[in-house]
């Protein structure tokens, strides 16, 4: 298109209109702008409300976990409320489980080991062993460690683990082994859920055996969990605040 | 000494006729390990994709290694109490690997026992496996890798 010079002087003295259709032209982007924030907000919102998308079986509301008392592989008791403040991950197992046990507790730190190192020291992974005649805290402390150093292995007797089971929804059953008359000769066959329970003491998320698998998966939820349960005015805060003043003092005095 | 890459190919792919040869079976093993466990455990698992490549059934009836008393198949049993999906495993006499099928053997399923162990080795080490199947006791032999999670 070849421009005639006339033209160009002409859209220039034309300016007042242009501005005026620039104004009405404006005023239809408003609308479209508005739109465009308003209708994924109406499509998004109801579903950003249901919260954040789990990759195990979200609990929510979450109820309160129970508060099991247990001695630890250390030796010493181990309640689930001296967790408090921190990310709990269980598991119900026996140390003379060749498949199951491994292949959690290996999962368990694989998915730890991908937490950013703030994040992992706000979770406690505690493995309860439900065959407590084989499974002394010596034996735990031989066995959970090996799979992470910093995960707690714990039991206590048959009828309160029986009734931690029970208040957990998971079930254990001891079954002797055919092909030995020994006492020592039984296999346990156990739900194999972990259960994920929030820094306040809730239920918050149940992974099936297989889910296990995704190590990645686990750690997102963990740090969904984390993020939305942020570390509360804690040690640590009081630890900030403590520097502060003497930092400020230590200004005044020099 | 140009050549040296070549000879060393040549070496690799004759050291894996060898081992073809060796292996009467028609039977391709894949990702094959065993799981580095603590010195306390008593038994451990060996896990591996087993595929017939022949036209006649097999069935892995279990075997032998120097680390444990007893090789045995195992498959993992689903129960459902209570609504609740309880685990557990059985000893079973084989898992059979159909003609031109695989078996899967993954710690999410079934697996090989090694039970009674003898040595623990430590992950990075290797453990001789010797595997039976049926029809007629035929065995393989082989280095499995010790890791503590699945190599990828």
């Amino acid at each position: 298109m070849e421009e005639d010079p006339k033209e160009k002087t002409r859209r220039r003295g034309d300016g007042e209109t242009r501005r005026e259709s620039g104004a009405r032209f404006g005023w239809v982007w408003g609308v479209l702008v508005a739109m465009a924030a308003i209708v994924p907000a109406l499509v998004w919102g109801p579903l950003l409300r249901q919260g954040p998308s789990f990759y195990g079986q979200h609990l929510s509301p979450g109820k309160a976990a129970y508060d099991f008392e247990l001695t630890d592989h250390n030796g010493n008791p181990l309640r689930l409320s001296q967790l408090r403040g921190k990310l709990v991950l269980l598991s119900f197992g026996f140390t003379h489980c060749p498949n199951i046990c491994p292949t959690t507790l290996t999962s368990l730190n694989r998915a730890w080991q991908l937490l950013p190192p703030e994040d992992r020291a706000r979770v406690q992974v505690v493995f309860i062993s439900i065959d407590p005649k084989r499974d002394t805290p010596e034996q735990l402390k031989k066995y959970v460690p090996f799979f992470n150093p910093t995960f707690l292995g714990a039991t206590s007797s048959e009828a309160e683990l029986k009734k931690i089971a029970r208040e957990y929804g998971a079930f254990f059953e001891y079954v002797p082994d055919a092909a030995s008359s020994a006492t020592t000769a039984y296999s346990v066959t156990h739900s194999a859920y972990v259960y994920l329970i929030d820094p306040e003491g809730k239920l918050a998320v149940l992974y099936r055996f297989e889910q296990l698998a995704d190590a990645s998966k686990m750690a997102g939820d963990m740090e969904e969990i984390l993020k939305s349960k942020p570390e509360r005015a804690s040690a640590v805060h009081l630890v900030h605040l403590v520097h502060l003043v003497m930092g400020l003092q230590w200004t005044r005095w020099t | 000494m140009k050549m040296t890459p070549w000879v060393i190919a040549l070496a690799i792919l004759l050291g894996i006729q060898a081992q073809a040869a060796d292996n009467e079976l028609p039977i391709k093993i894949e990702k094959a390990w065993v799981r580095a466990v603590p010195a306390v455990a008593e038994d451990t698992a060996a896990y591996m994709i087993l595929t017939n490549t022949g036209t006649n059934p097999l069935k892995l009836t279990g075997g032998s290694t120097p680390i444990a008393a007893m090789v045995h198949a195992m498959v993992t049993t689903r129960k459902l109490e209570n609504g609740t999906e309880s685990l557990g495993m059985k000893i079973v006499d084989g898992i059979d690997i159909p003609a031109g099928g695989q078996a899967v053997l993954t710690p999410q399923g079934d697996h090989l026992m090694l039970m009674g162990m003898t040595q623990h080795p430590n992950a990075g080490e290797t453990v001789r496996l010797t595997l039976r199947f049926d029809p007629g006791a035929q065995e393989i032999t082989l280095d499995l890798p010790v890791s503590k999670t699945e190599p990828r």
